[in-house]
């Protein structure tokens, strides 16, 4: 089988073994907390239920008004502040859910502005990621040529290192932050920020909510808003470093059976089926000795070192 | 400024507009009903307070146990089951948050899973999706062969089409499908599949938590789990498809300028004028310039990993070499890849202006890029072999 047909294959064979795993692992943490939490709060709520005497419709009532209620417990969600906020999310694909629109417009245009929107945001993360690693990488040679070191050339394990020391910094600065700004602890505050960068977005913590922040506090908005898309960048430049390579692997390699060949053959215009065919045949060692004959001075050396160079391309691509 | 910069400051600016814009129609649009709505809430609750006779605390009470129940309500969310659904929504990002961890131990495992997952499920996710893509790409290159039609190649307006096609086709399966199961709306089921499959997942409607949906119905079940990942396999297959090329290309353009550098840098040291050895017999070794210089600087004993990054400079180095044949094989190439245009190849349009006035020459004397001969195809292979490995380069670009 093709080497891209094995790899997607074991690809997903990984995924649902992890999902499987993810699942028995999170059943077993959080089942028992579940059903004595469960538990507890029927109670409660029998006991609530008998101390004001409320009939079940009674409760469905005072239920739907609750929920109906929550995301109006944080204050406007839909002005401008709150509807940034909101865009924000959704074209980073956080999407948290403590706002979500009402009306079918707003869905509809959520929609819209979703199709145009994520593929621009990841972009120009990446884009930005890019650039932020060729500085950190001409910051780093230089560094390392101050520091009057041997070799200065930047080595995949530096920018990684560099790379994760940031990750960690920006999630250790926002959960400082937004644990004071927010009251909650660090522990919590951290798990938000990772929740937020990795654009997995749940929702059960939400920075802005509190004391009506989105209208009366504009410093810490900003802040928020600032911290949400640098972190994000910081991430995909992380992403783009490590991660982006893999996800055009795929298409790198030339497919090296005869068919392969044949195919691509085939999709060529008839008039130059000829010239296809000249053009489709791999060098044979002749032409690369000629190749050889006729470079210069330094490469008929390595040439002739067996033609170590050339004929090791050739497998480069061959493979 | 670099070409990279312009880009990415000019990316920049799009999203900030893009936000400002997205802003201020969401704040028209939901501003006025979420002013209604609340004022409507606010009056109803004080009828309530007023009813049972409640303190503003007890109905604070009674908010907080209404609020904490929710969850529960829709089924037990942590059994194997929905585990297994809140795996889905951390490695895919979707997050819904209908569950989160509540433990100190189920969040921190949550970290380290997404940490471990997410890359995990993104390269797979662009995997199976370049594999749709290439069988797509097969079938409909067979059925246009089939109809009989002139021109069986498949250019990207096909693929994309057909891309566009199917993301609809799964967004509006998943809406009857759930529009049935779920008693949603038509609309609001595709809503839900559409910011499912984006993977924004605001929660607001969440499959499987009617009627203890896990527990009870396990057809039901298995269909959504199913229908999520194959859709965002879909997705993915389009992304990969019309997305993926840009997010490489800084990367492939500071690839592009470091190459041209080392070229330029070698030239200069060899003599500057590039052309074609005319004369085979000839053992000179004058044209070294030809030979060129990347080609020492790239192939030379490279790693494996560097392989693209040989096969980038052997190109080239045979370009300057065969400059007749790649003039005359870039018309071949722009005509089959219509979407990329070849800005590497127009640092050989420089070397071709100098060669030109000798290319005609070149071919009569039978140069040896010359298209004539045939079999053996030696020297004629030199160039091909620049050709299919800059197809090859240039296939990852446009095949993805």
């Amino acid at each position: 089988m093709k080497t891209q047909n094995i790899r997607t294959l074991s690809l997903i064979l990984s995924i649902v073994f992890y999902l499987l795993i993810g699942a028995v692992v999170f059943d077993a943490l959080e089942s028992d907390s579940e059903s004595s939490r469960e538990r507890t709060l029927e109670q409660k709520l029998n006991e609530l239920k008998n101390k004001y005497d409320f009939t079940e419709n009674d409760y469905r009532e005072i239920e739907r008004v609750v929920l109906q209620s929550e995301p109006h417990r944080a204050g406007r969600q839909w002005k401008f502040t709150g509807s940034f906020y909101f865009a924000i999310t959704v074209i980073t694909t956080i999407g948290y859910g403590h706002a979500a629109p009402r009306t079918d417009a707003g869905k509809a245009f959520c929609m819209f502005y979703a199709v145009l929107g994520i593929p621009l945001t990841l972009v120009m993360f990446q884009s930005l990621g890019e650039r932020i690693n060729t500085f950190v990488r001409y910051l780093l040679r230089r560094a390392k040529q101050g520091l009057g070191l041997q070799k200065t050339e930047v080595s995949m394990g530096n920018m990684v290192l560099v790379g994760l020391l940031s990750c960690t910094s920006t999630l250790c600065i926002g959960a400082a932050a937004f644990s004071h700004f927010e009251d909650w602890t660090f522990f919590n505050a951290y798990y938000y920020c990772f929740i937020t960068l990795t654009t997995i977005g749940f929702g059960d913590f939400v920075a802005l909510q509190k004391k009506d922040a989105l209208q009366k506090r504009p410093p810490y908005v900003a802040f928020s808003f600032m911290y949400i898309l640098v972190g994000l960048t910081v991430i995909g430049a992380f992403l783009n470093l490590v991660v982006l390579r893999f996800l055009t692997v795929s298409t790198e390699e030339p497919d090296v059976r005869p068919e392969a060949r044949e195919e691509e053959l085939g999709t060529q215009p008839k008039d130059t089926q000829g010239d296809r065919e000249v053009l489709e045949k791999w060098p044979s060692d002749e032409c690369i000795a000629w190749a050889c004959h006729h470079s210069g001075e330094d490469e008929r050396k390595r040439c002739s070192a067996g033609q170590k160079g050339f004929n090791y391309s050739r497998e480069a691509m061959v493979k | 400024m670099k070409r990279q910069n312009v880009r990415t400051l000019a990316l920049i600016i799009c999203t900030f507009t893009y936000l400002i814009v997205g802003a201020a129609i969401f704040d028209a649009l939901e501003s006025r009903k979420e002013t209604t709505q609340r004022r409507e809430l606010h009056l109803r609750k004080a009828e309530l307070l007023k009813t049972f006779n409640l303190s503003t605390e007890d109905f604070d009470e009674l908010e907080n146990v209404v609020l904490e129940l929710k969850p529960h309500k829709a089924g037990m969310q942590w059994k194997f089951a929905g585990s297994f659904y809140f795996a889905i929504t951390v490695i895919t990002t979707i997050g819904y948050g209908h569950a989160a961890p509540s433990t100190d131990g189920g969040k921190v495992f949550c970290m380290l899973y997404a940490v471990l997952g997410i890359p995990l499920t993104l390269v797979m996710f662009q995997s199976v999706g370049e594999r749709i893509n290439t069988f797509v790409r097969y079938l409909l290159h067979r059925l246009k062969k089939c109809l009989g039609m002139r021109r069986t190649e498949v250019s990207m307006v096909n693929m994309v089409i057909i891309g566009f096609i199917s993301c609809m086709s799964t967004l509006c399966l998943g809406a009857l499908a759930f529009s049935h199961f779920e008693g949603w709306s038509f609309f609001h089921a595709y809503y839900y599949c559409f910011i499912t499959l984006t993977t924004i997942g605001f929660g607001d409607y969440v499959a499987l938590q009617n009627e203890h949906a896990l527990q009870n119905k396990p057809e039901y079940v298995v269909f959504s789990f199913i229908y999520i990942l194959t859709g965002l396999a879909v997705i993915g297959a389009f992304l990969n498809l019309a997305v993926l090329r840009f997010m490489t290309m800084n990367a492939e353009d500071e690839k592009r300028d470091a190459e041209q550098r080392a070229l330029l840098a070698h030239n200069g040291q060899a003599g500057g004028h590039i052309h074609c050895s005319v004369d085979q017999a000839s053992s000179s070794s004058t044209p070294s310039v030809c030979g060129g210089g990347t080609a020492v600087e790239g192939s030379g004993g490279g790693s494996g990993s560097r392989g693209l990054r040989n096969v980038y400079s052997e190109v080239l180095h045979f370009q300057s070499m065969c400059s007749c044949l790649w003039y005359k094989s870039r018309e071949k190439l722009q005509y089959s890849i219509p979407m990329i245009i070849p800005r590497d190849l127009s640092t050989s349009d420089t070397y071709m202006e100098q060669g030109e006035a000798f290319s005609n020459t070149l071919h009569s004397n039978g140069c040896v890029c010359s298209m004539q001969r045939h079999s053996g195809i030696s020297s004629v292979s030199t160039g091909l072999h620049s050709i299919n490995t800059y197809r090859r380069l240039k296939k990852r670009r446009s095949s993805i």
